[in-house]
């Protein structure tokens, strides 16, 4: 019997809130324990606020224990197994916002509103704690560090080289950068050149948008009535704010300066990509729209496609649609993903979700998009995922129409 | 009938300096005189949006040394003879004015498609509108019903901008108004304080655009202008996201909304996304507010203004909606069709139905900003183009 190696793109981890004290810095601990009641105090108040804690707790409901899959390595390896994943890519925030790092270190990563030493006193504590969970299984796992690059470039760096270290292969850095230099700005370059030298790949995961507009207040006033329409417009315009970063990096030439470098848009969903691309590739060949604006594209030697092609992947669930928009999008550069544990994920309907998008299609692009593009943008062992993946992968034949 | 009924849904206009100097309230003439001796200050507010100059110098030598321009065709930004001289030879017999006219003209205080690119008090923005709309009323009547003028307003204080709308109407500038896309700090457009704003244009069939204009500063860093190319579409059609999720166009059927000079291939996309996320299973508590799904309200309530700057927008003008698409020639703007009306859109039309072209280039045009079609139709009858030389 013949099975799929599936690799998810977009999973995430992380402890109880509580237990990040111990992986933080000894100085930082007392600022910690206040910020600890209140983080927890806001997940409440979100949670009433956005009247999702009755679907939440409904959601929830018996799967207590694989839910501590978050952070708990056999529970977590019971639910992978089940859903057929041999390996997975690892971000922050295990339950949504119930384990997330603490001092604003996680999904939502911007400098907006946070502190210097604080945000990267929590994303070290997050990083140290993912190098030990990945450690148990590591032919399974990829970690993905908290890196939040805006505040100092050179210290971002370090933090590379620790993750390569200690065995973390992959970093996250903020989708939006408040008022600190954008992506395009020379001043990160030494951050490209030390992720391209060691094969770190760079995401962007889809969290931060302008929410301060859309709710009327950032967190919620708790007495405030949310603004109509406010969750409509977040959910629009999350993901084009996930992949916004990719114009500063594709039009500041970083793909032109570093060809080997990877970056992956992850949970943007997909369907923005050939509109996308073919927006930018009208935009960069000569056209009577751009006809009066100055040079921008003699430091390019390829087009925005295919800089795409080349450097970018896309993390994302793979809805049908998406599937349908494969070719556009580019076959070789999605790359699926479950969310597991988060509730808009495809975890505990995974073999469903599957076989919505998948069934029928060729099976070369259902290996590729289901664990192949996975397996070789980040480097996993292929011999050791695919012993893994003959246990408990989906069975190729029930993806056959 | 052997020629078509054009109109222009995009066209720009603006005073010269000096011009503009007597539409300023003497109370604000003094800064005026300073805001336009003030270059160095000009020059470091595109630095720091854009960089280098937006406009290439080898692209603006080549075009203005076209005939039309070294004959002074595009005075037509300011002087209304020149510009209807201008008009009746591209065939054209209304349209749509924006402002921006070329870069001779003055934008008071920053005032126009960029209003909020930078900060000044609240009250020298509305002076900037205030003075232009004075301008423009007075542009418009030089030659009634052949002009539909599009005003501007501040959202610092939605009252104000109420007032304004009224003002417009009565004055007869009847192209509705240019809604800023950013908006100073203040709500973004899904915030109930501007309620009594769509009311009033719904009421007063004053269609509301956004045009591209307003993005953030890139600085003066390499791939800025690239950058600024791509995102001023997404950052123009933005407030109609909000307008849509809070259910603006459920409370006010009548209300227009027309996107303006930001292409139109984007549109099948972006609604395809809206909808995919109206219908996910976690939102059923915001689809008992919202009853229609999202392509539904551009259906009903939105239109594209210069949508066939290329060829791309004809492609797709079925999944658009052929009654969504408004051509425009973006006179006196070096990216429109001007001087060349009628063979470029014998290039961009060629394979379109002629029903269909007549919707595009002129009638759809006509019902949104209320021309008088009977009217236009005479002189339509003498400068139109040629139906026989455009559309299958």
């Amino acid at each position: 019997m013949e099975r799929h190696l599936v690799i998810s793109s977009d999973c995430h981890a992380g402890l109880p809130p509580g237990g990040y004290r111990e992986y933080l810095d000894p100085k930082f601990r007392d600022a910690f324990d206040v910020a600890l009641k209140q983080q927890i105090a806001m997940t409440e108040e979100m949670e009433q606020h956005f009247l999702v804690k009755d679907i939440n707790e409904q959601w929830r409901d018996g799967h207590e224990y694989l839910l501590t899959g978050a952070w708990d390595h056999d529970a977590r390896l019971k639910v992978l197994d089940g859903d057929g994943i041999a390996g997975e890519v690892i971000f922050p925030d295990g339950i949504t916002e119930m384990n997330a790092p603490p001092f604003g270190a996680g999904i939502g990563l911007t400098p907006r509103g946070a502190t210097h030493d604080l945000q990267w006193a929590g994303a070290r504590a997050h990083n140290r704690w993912l190098a030990e969970f990945v450690q148990m299984a590591p032919e399974r796992r990829e970690g993905v560090a908290v890196v939040p690059a805006t505040w100092d470039v050179d210290e971002a760096v370090e933090e590379v080289r620790w993750a390569r270290r200690n065995g973390l292969g992959s970093i996250m850095i903020p989708v939006m950068w408040g008022d600190h230099a954008p992506y395009h700005h020379p001043c990160y370059q030494p951050l490209w050149a030390a992720c391209q030298e060691l094969d770190v790949v760079v995401h962007f995961h889809s969290g931060p948008a302008e929410s301060e507009q859309y709710f009327g207040s950032w967190p919620p006033d708790p007495g405030a009535e949310t603004l109509r329409g406010a969750m409509g417009i977040y959910v629009s315009e999350v993901a084009w704010f996930v992949a916004r970063p990719l114009t500063f990096l594709i039009w500041g030439g970083i793909f032109e300066d570093f060809p080997q470098l990877k970056v992956a848009i992850t949970e943007g969903t997909a369907m923005w990509a050939p509109s996308y691309l073919e927006l930018l590739d009208q935009r960069a060949s000569s056209h009577a729209g751009s006809a009066k604006l100055g040079d921008f594209t003699s430091h390019l030697s390829l087009k925005p496609s295919e800089y795409f092609a080349r450097n970018i992947r896309i993390g994302a669930m793979v809805h049908p649609r998406e599937m349908e928009l494969r070719k556009e999008i580019g076959v070789g550069c999605l790359m699926w993903g479950s969310d597991y544990p988060h509730p808009e994920g495809s975890w505990p309907e995974t073999e469903n979700r599957m076989n919505a998008s998948f069934t029928g299609a060729p099976e070369p692009d259902t290996a590729a998009i289901l664990g192949g593009n996975a397996a070789e943008w980040y480097g996993f062992d292929a011999d050791a995922l695919r012993a893994v993946a003959d246990r408990i992968g989906p069975e190729k034949q029930a993806l056959q129409a | 009938m052997d020629r078509y009924l054009l109109i222009s849904a995009d066209c720009h206009a603006g005073p010269l300096p000096d011009q503009m100097r007597s539409y300023i309230d003497p109370g604000y003439r003094e800064r005026f005189d300073q805001w336009v001796a003030d270059v160095d200050g000009l020059m470091a507010r595109k630095a720091e949006h854009t960089g280098a100059a937006i406009y290439g110098a080898e692209a603006l030598g080549d075009f203005e040394q076209q005939d039309a321009i070294v004959h002074g065709g595009m005075d037509g930004a300011w002087d209304s003879k020149r510009r209807l001289a201008e008009l009746d030879q591209d065939g054209i017999v209304a349209e749509v004015i924006f402002p921006g006219g070329s870069l001779q003209t003055c934008s008071p205080f920053g005032a126009g498609l960029m209003t909020y690119q930078y900060e000044q008090p609240a009250d020298v923005w509305w002076e900037g509108c205030r003075s232009y709309n004075r301008w423009l009323a007075d542009f418009c009547h030089e030659t009634p019903g052949r002009r539909a003028g599009v005003g501007l307003i501040a959202i610092d204080d939605v009252e104000q901008a109420v007032n304004e709308v009224e003002w417009l109407r009565r004055n007869d500038v009847f192209g509705g108004i240019v809604l800023p896309v950013d908006t100073n700090g203040h709500p973004y457009y899904n915030h109930p304080r501007y309620e009594p704003l769509w009311s009033v244009c719904e009421d007063l069939e004053m269609p509301v655009h956004t045009h591209s204009g307003w993005t953030p500063n890139y600085g003066n860093l390499p791939g800025s202008l690239g950058i600024f190319l791509y995102e001023i579409g997404w950052y123009a059609h933005r407030p109609f996201h909000h307008l849509i999720w809070s259910g603006a166009f459920e409370r006010h059927p009548k209300l227009n909304f027309v996107m303006t000079e930001q292409g139109a291939t984007w549109v099948v996309p972006a609604l395809e996304q809206l909808d995919s996320q109206y219908e996910l299973p976690m939102f059923s508590h915001m689809r008992r507010e919202l009853p229609r799904k999202p392509s539904e309200y551009f259906a009903s309530n939105g239109y594209i203004g210069a949508a066939f700057l290329d060829g791309d927008a004809a492609t797709a003008r079925y999944d658009i909606g052929v009654d969504k698409l408004m051509w425009g020639s973006d006179y006196p703007h070096m990216e429109g069709t001007w001087p060349h009306t009628a063979e470029q859109l014998e290039s961009t039309l060629g394979a379109v139905p002629r029903d269909e072209v007549i919707q595009i280039l002129g009638t759809t045009a006509a019902s949104v900003y209320g021309f008088d079609v009977d009217k236009l139709s005479k002189l339509a009858a003498e400068i139109g183009p040629k139906t026989t030389s455009i559309g299958a």
